[in-house]
């Protein structure tokens, strides 16, 4: 068990963040093309799935208690394949923070710092991340605790400043590309909440019952589909479907759209501080995350050895992608599209330890 | 100690970075560009015009000084952009900018492939204007110069778009709303109509020249005129008069029915904004003046308030006494789309002020209060009819957006494209039904009965 423990509206505020940093990118955007006009209902049926299998999830981590996701791994594949696939489990986090760099760089670039090389913008990003990581989860966690109400302001007062473009019509027809696409995305919707596993990984920093931790969960992810569920809707009367798939970040096409008269307008420098700084933090939750599970799996006392040579490896995978278009294509497809993988590997793990009847005694 | 040596080379690398603003200008560098005009070029593919603001205090100076209006020829808008910093020295930006005006000809040439960059960049907003005028944009623009109400170029066209609250006259026309509504399957688009008034002199001139023609030609006809003239003398009296009564009513009636250019005035602005230029997809088909813009905010709800003058209700006083009312929005409209019956049933809820009753008769209560409201129903109604069949007919467009509400008809967005709403709106049926309501009547509640002494009658009971 670590020394350091975590809140739990710390926690809560943790995941909450890791999962909405998606509306300030490309996620209106990748949702409205998959369910057009019916979109807004996707997070919603996603959201309930999301809950459902997290509830799931948690009947495993009851199973081992105290025991983190990188440990059960272990126990139930057995000291190799655990560790083999606890490192895909690394991999995967650190290519999917390292594409998140890169979109915010490509982000920042395209908004604010027009003129400024990318490579400036990744070390500025990596810098504030960096050094949140090294002052450990207790920085991070605290960070997100004070941000969110915040962060949640910023992303409501946009919404409903943008009432004079209000029309529930647009929201309409209700099938969006029809039942089986609405039904197909909902369930690789999933994905947009997958980072509520993360909460599985750190359970060794969460000092309460399996009751609470649950509740961290689920609470995260309602809050967050309740989020995704107004955004879209406010971003699909906005920005009609089809132009709702064209934008790049919609927030901040949506901040520029804001016209109260002639003295309240040009907002979007207010919003973009909020933006910037959520992005601080998902890269810092990400970095983290990778960190850690790469330290239980290979079993180092600490991970801040690591953070120099991680924090490099994260602006290599970043600038891989070729362009702006193929980093909003591989961020979309590894983080949309396959997210769902997240929610897998605990499942899989479940029926392991139901089939060989693994940590039934632990909880005897 | 090491703490303090790491904190140190961290704040030193943050200072690293802070002026890392690579792009940044001064701001006695940059040209804020206001207003963008769009022409057919002659010597390149468009003209591009631009309002650039000079940026020093106008406080004690002639506001006319406050902007510089350049013109270039090139193939793009950028393009253009480029080619103003080789005469201009200042770096040209148009991230200010507040308003587009596209000339008659490109509008009707297709505007699609000038609103594509102008929603990609990433400098200009989607809330800009947009204004088409029936002249050039150049003439235009350079006219917007000459400010006399307001000291700051920037705010004369936000206050002159307020107009769509406050007289309803001009609708609220962006490039937003235009770029949407081009993608719609539901509606076509609209833009705000612009123009330059015409000068009295040279409205003066042309009639003179026509009359002067006319006199040549038709002196050897005189005589023969004259004798004409005279056998019809008795049956041409009696239809004067008829005429005369008429064209009063008609005068009243068609208030406020003018495009830019046409407003009968002196002084003033040398710009006029007023009216509605119709869109077929992104062709420009016809205008609709400031009086049926009115009607057509009425229907898609931008309507906010206006004063509207009507003949006064009563046969006999109509013919020469006016009512002067404020009608505002009393609530949203009701419209209901029947895509099995092919129907649109369009109800409009306003309500309004009494301003001023010429003829005396109380129309303030009673009866005649409710005449006076049946009355102004029955006009707005047959209005908004004759308009929306002009839009079915003659424009084939349907500007108001009734598409949108079929969208509750059909399950999925594939449908929707497939009913194909734009071919199938100007076989449509339309009805209308306005509520009107007169909430107020000023600060009289009934107009006092007029003793005229000399008649020894008293005329209003």
């Amino acid at each position: 068990m670590n020394k350091v423990r975590i809140g739990y509206s710390e926690m809560t505020a943790f995941i909450i963040i890791m999962i909405v940093m998606k509306i300030f990118i490309g996620y209106p955007r990748i949702i409205t093309q998959q369910g057009a006009t019916a979109a807004w209902l996707l997070p919603l049926f996603s959201g309930l799935l999301a809950i459902g299998l997290w509830l799931l999830i948690m009947r495993l981590l009851e199973r081992f208690p105290g025991e983190s996701l990188t440990k059960i791994t272990e126990l139930l594949l057995g000291p190799v394949l655990g560790v083999a696939v606890n490192i895909v489990v690394v991999t995967f986090f650190c290519i999917k923070t390292a594409l998140l760099l890169r979109v915010f760089c490509e982000a920042t670039t395209l908004t604010i710092l027009t003129e400024t090389p990318l490579s400036a913008i990744a070390l500025l990003y990596l810098f504030g991340a960096t050094l949140t990581v090294y002052h450990g989860i207790e920085a991070i966690s605290r960070s997100a605790s004070i941000a969110l109400p915040y962060i949640l302001f910023s992303i409501l007062t946009v919404l409903v400043v943008l009432y004079p473009y209000y029309d529930f019509k647009k929201l309409l027809p209700i099938m969006g590309l029809g039942g089986w696409p609405l039904l197909k995305n909902s369930l690789v919707g999933i994905s947009s909440f997958g980072e509520v596993i993360a909460l599985a990984y750190l359970i060794s920093f969460l000092p309460f019952d399996k009751r609470k931790i649950r509740k961290i969960g689920v609470k995260s992810i309602s809050i967050s589909m309740f989020l995704f569920t107004i955004f879209i809707a406010v971003y699909l009367m906005v920005f009609v479907y089809p132009t709702s798939t064209e934008t790049f970040v919609p927030i901040y096409q949506l901040t520029r759209s804001i016209f109260l008269g002639h003295y309240l307008q040009r907002v979007e420098a207010f919003f973009i501080t909020f933006a910037a700084f959520t992005a601080f933090l998902r890269l810092a939750m990400g970095l983290f995350v990778t960190l850690h599970v790469l330290k239980d799996t290979l079993k180092l006392p600490s991970y801040h050895p690591l953070l120099a040579v991680f924090s490099l490896l994260f602006f290599t995978f970043a600038f891989t992608p070729k362009d702006m278009v193929q980093s909003v294509y591989v961020e979309s497809l590894l983080g949309m599209n396959y997210g769902w993988i997240a929610f897998v590997l605990p499942l899989l793990l479940y029926l392991i330890a139901l089939l060989r009847k693994k940590g039934e005694n632990r909880v005897k | 100690m090491r703490r303090e040596v790491i904190l140190l080379v961290w704040i030193s690398f943050c200072f690293l970075l802070l002026p890392g603003c690579w792009g940044s200008m001064e701001t006695d560098q940059l040209g804020y560009v206001l207003v963008i005009g769009l022409d057919k070029g002659e010597e390149n593919i468009i003209k591009v015009t631009f309002q650039l603001a000079i940026p020093e205090p106008i406080e004690g100076r002639q506001a006319e000084k406050g902007t510089e209006v350049v013109s270039v020829e090139a193939p793009s808008i950028f393009a253009a952009q480029e080619l103003i910093d080789t005469f201009v020295s200042k770096r040209s930006t148009i991230i200010h900018n507040k308003a587009i005006v596209v000339s008659e000809d490109i509008a009707r040439e297709g505007l699609s492939k000038y609103i594509n960059p102008l929603v990609r960049s990433s400098d200009l907003r989607r809330t800009n204007y947009l204004l088409v005028t029936q002249g050039k944009a150049h003439d235009f623009i350079q006219e917007n110069v000459n400010l006399i109400f307001e000291r700051y170029p920037s705010r004369q066209l936000d206050i002159f778009m307020t107009s769509t609250y406050m007289t309803g006259l001009i609708p609220n026309a962006d490039v937003h709303k235009f770029y949407e509504a081009l993608n719609s399957p539901g509606r076509q688009p609209i833009a705000a109509l612009v123009g330059v008034e015409k000068k009295k002199e040279e409205t003066q001139k042309k009639e003179q020249q026509g009359e002067e023609d006319k006199e040549q030609q038709g002196d050897q006809d005189k005589k023969q005129q004259d004798r004409q003239n005279k056998e019809q003398e008795g049956e041409q009296q009696a239809q004067d008069k008829k005429k005369e009564t008429k064209s009063e009513k008609e005068k009243v009636e068609e208030a406020m029915a003018y495009v830019p250019g046409e407003i009968p005035r002196e002084g003033g602005n040398k710009i006029e904004i007023i009216g509605t230029a119709v869109f077929k997809d992104d062709r420009l088909v016809g205008f609709l003046n400031g009086k049926e813009t009115r009607y057509y905010q009425m229907v898609t709800g931008g309507f906010g308030r206006g004063n509207f003058t009507f003949p006064d209700p009563d046969p006999v006083e109509g013919g020469s006494n006016i009512i002067n009312l404020e009608i505002m929005k009393g609530r949203s409209p009701e419209i209901k789309v029947d895509p099995d019956q092919e129907k649109i049933n369009v109800r409009l809820f306003l309500e309004g002020e009494i301003l001023s009753i010429q003829s005396g008769e109380n129309y303030e209560q009673g009866t005649l209060k409710k005449q006076l409201e049946d009355y102004v129903s029955n006009h707005i109604t047959q209005e908004v009819m004759r308009l929306i069949r002009k839009t079915q007919d003659e424009y084939r467009s349907d500007i108001f957006g009734f598409g949108e509400f079929t969208r509750i008809d059909l399950l999925t967005w594939q449908d929707w494209v497939d009913y194909e709403w734009l071919r199938k709106y100007p076989r449509y049926e339309v009805s209308v039904e306005t509520v009107f309501k007169v909430r107020r009547s000023g600060i009289m509640i009934r107009t006092a009965p007029i003793h005229r002494g000399g008649e020894g009658g008293v005329r209003n009971e």
